[in-house]
């Protein structure tokens, strides 16, 4: 009789025990992990709560967020998985605990490479985050509260040196509290956008997508390629750019579709290596992204791709701007739907179609010699777009871009010197003939000559004769890392200086711009998001 | 500088730069690329006037100093901590320098 008793406690105590269990995970917030082969993975140490796992189900992150969260695992935790498991679980989180469309855009500059000086309206994740990383790192996760929380004491525990780098913050402990605060209401776990993204997610149809881009220091780019989904998330891709010079290159890589939206592709341009960081759009009718260069991510193609087969839609027009009076120029128009009923607005005559398909029409055109300044709307049969071709009258003033610029040293150790591709762009006034106001044109790049001038930060500290070579195309190559005997105290190559471009403008006599370049040392640590 | 003048020779050099050199607010608050530090004091790659000249120079005579566990630039350096190989062979930054590694994820 006593055994009966003693059995029947221990089955009632583990049954409330299960409810209590049941209860606190019935009520938490938290994206339940469905795979088992990802429970398998991080089920040893992560606690499993009927789907809900500890840390893991109360985060989203984008692809390169996940590899970060991976490879700190491997690095400081012993997490031993092949690069194939790797990916798969880097798959599987994008799509289930990723970040929508809507919520990576404001932020793809940081995964894209593209060095950008951010706003940040918050003085407090200022001094908590961004005094180490880009605010758009902060702005990829999505978190609940209590994670906030653990993140910002993970931090505390594994970089202490974080106490003493807000040495200047009075109350820690409050501002803290404030910091977890916002980043809790800013980005929260569930959020309008992600709800819709894991209802209806983008469709990425297979097929001929068209090109369009710039790159710096070669120009407007159009193009075409074929996408091939060879088996789930996985793509070939071949096609061809053309620049606007008149330029072939074949291109061809892999891709992965994270997350229905995210594409990261490897692959070759012209035989030399690339990589690709684009976003779909959740209609699933356009990418946006960069293709660059690969190890040299600043050498970068910015690029939109729209599906051949949608309505009809204007990418570009190349080139952007024709000068009034201009006889028999030949301009490109790129996009999908097009048709070779073309025209560039009044004052400019197509005389000839030169060659027309639904994705490029190729006229030549007359421009009248008192056709007026300013942007016209292009059309191509049944496609439209406003802001994409102008006539001026001269060329007015050029710019240096970009400015300011960043460039790293490397090139004799491990590190990879960061280069800066400058263009001298040149710009008209516009109809009011007044420089930087806001009906200026773009005209685009214009062959410079090219130079690297002392700025005076300091006194006879010759950096223009250290920081590295300029080529006739603008492209600046930094100088090798490490100390230089030659300079005062073995300062190394870095320095900031003027870049300087002089272009003799027909009929508008020498304009010559300036911009400004940063040029510093090498980072000792990349992150997949910096 | 509407009320101050140079009265020294790199006063008067800056005074000559006009106004189109980029503005680095005030400690803390934006950083000159997204990818630096905003930690000013010192910066890793960008001082607080937007410059080199306040950073160490060279940079490896405190690179190991500011890097190791207690790192001071953890976004832009390895801590020997959650990095211990990256400066593995390299016992001293000034003649080992080439030996410094790149820390970024490899499998």
């Amino acid at each position: 009789m006593r055994k009966k008793t003693g059995s029947c406690f221990i089955i009632a105590l583990a049954c409330a025990l299960a409810a209590a269990w049941a209860g606190s995970a019935l009520g938490e917030t938290g994206i339940p992990v469905t795979s088992d082969k990802v429970l398998n993975m991080c089920t040893d140490c992560h606690k499993n709560n009927r789907g809900l796992v500890s840390r893991i189900s109360y985060i989203r992150q984008s692809p390169e967020g996940w590899e970060e969260t991976l490879w700190r695992h491997k690095r400081v935790r012993g997490l031993s998985i092949t690069k194939e498991e790797k990916e798969s679980l880097i798959r599987y989180f994008s799509t289930y605990q990723g970040l929508a469309p809507a919520e990576v855009a404001p932020y793809a500059y940081t995964l894209e490479k593209r060095d950008t000086k951010e706003k940040v309206d918050n003085q407090v994740i200022v001094d908590m985050c961004v005094r180490c990383h880009s605010y758009a790192k902060t702005a990829l996760q999505r978190r609940t509260p209590e994670e906030w929380t653990k993140l910002a004491n993970m931090h505390s525990g594994v970089l202490p040196m974080w106490l003493y780098q807000l040495q200047d913050v009075l109350d820690w402990d409050k501002e803290l509290a404030t910091c977890l605060a916002e980043l809790s209401k800013r980005f929260p776990l569930e959020t309008p956008e992600w709800k819709e993204w894991i209802s209806v997610r983008p469709k990425t149809v297979a097929g001929k997508w068209v090109v369009s881009g710039y790159q710096a220091g070669k120009g407007s780019y159009g193009g075409e390629i074929t996408l091939v989904n060879t088996s789930g998330d996985f793509y070939t891709y071949s096609g061809t750019v053309e620049f606007e010079n008149g330029e072939k290159q074949p291109i061809e890589g892999k891709a992965t579709l994270y997350g229905g939206y995210a594409w990261r592709a490897s692959g070759t341009l012209a035989g030399k290596p690339i990589r690709e960081v684009f976003h779909i759009s959740m209609d699933g009718s356009t990418f946006k992204g960069v293709r660059f260069d690969d190890p040299h991510f600043e050498l970068r193609g910015v690029e939109t791709r729209a599906f051949a087969g949608g309505g009809p839609r204007i990418l570009s027009v190349m080139p952007k701007a024709l000068k009034a009076g201009t006889k028999g120029a030949t301009v490109t128009i790129v996009g999908t739907g097009l048709s070779g009923q073309a025209s560039l607005g009044d004052g400019v005559t197509v005389k000839k179609v030169v060659s027309a398909s639904p994705t490029k029409v190729v006229v030549a055109v007359d421009v009248s010699d008192k056709a007026a300044t300013g942007y016209r709307n292009a059309k191509a049969g049944n496609a439209a777009a406003d802001g994409l071709f102008a006539v001026y009258k001269a060329i007015d003033y050029i710019k240096v871009v970009p400015s300011p610029a960043m460039s790293r040293t490397g090139g004799l150790g491990y590190a990879v010197k960061q280069l800066v591709q400058f263009d001298a762009m040149a710009f008209s006034s516009g109809a009011d003939d007044i420089p930087a106001t806001a009906d200026d044109i773009e005209i685009g790049r214009v062959p410079a000559a090219w130079g690297i001038r002392e700025l005076a930060s300091s006194n006879d500290d010759h950096d223009a004769e250290f920081v590295g070579t300029i080529d006739r195309n603008g492209l600046f190559t930094p100088g090798n890392e490490g100390p230089n005997p030659k300079r005062f105290m073995q300062e190394n190559n870095m320095g900031d200086v003027w870049i300087t471009a002089n272009y003799a403008a027909p009929g508008s006599g020498k304009l010559s711009a300036r911009g400004y370049l940063l040029a510093t040392i090498p980072l000792y640590i990349q992150r997949p998001v910096q | 500088m509407k009320h101050l003048k140079g009265v020294n020779r790199k006063g008067k050099k800056i005074e000559k730069e006009k106004a189109d050199l980029p503005v680095v607010e005030a400690q803390g608050s934006i950083p000159f690329m997204h990818t630096c530090t905003s930690v000013f004091n010192p910066g890793y790659e960008v001082d607080w006037t937007g410059s080199t000249k306040q950073l160490c120079t060279p940079i490896e005579t405190d690179l190991f100093g500011t890097t190791d566990m207690y790192c001071w630039w953890p976004g832009q350096a390895p801590d020997t901590y959650n990095n211990p190989d990256w400066n593995a062979d390299c016992n001293r930054a000034m003649k080992d320098w080439m030996k410094l590694k790149v820390v970024k994820p490899e499998w």
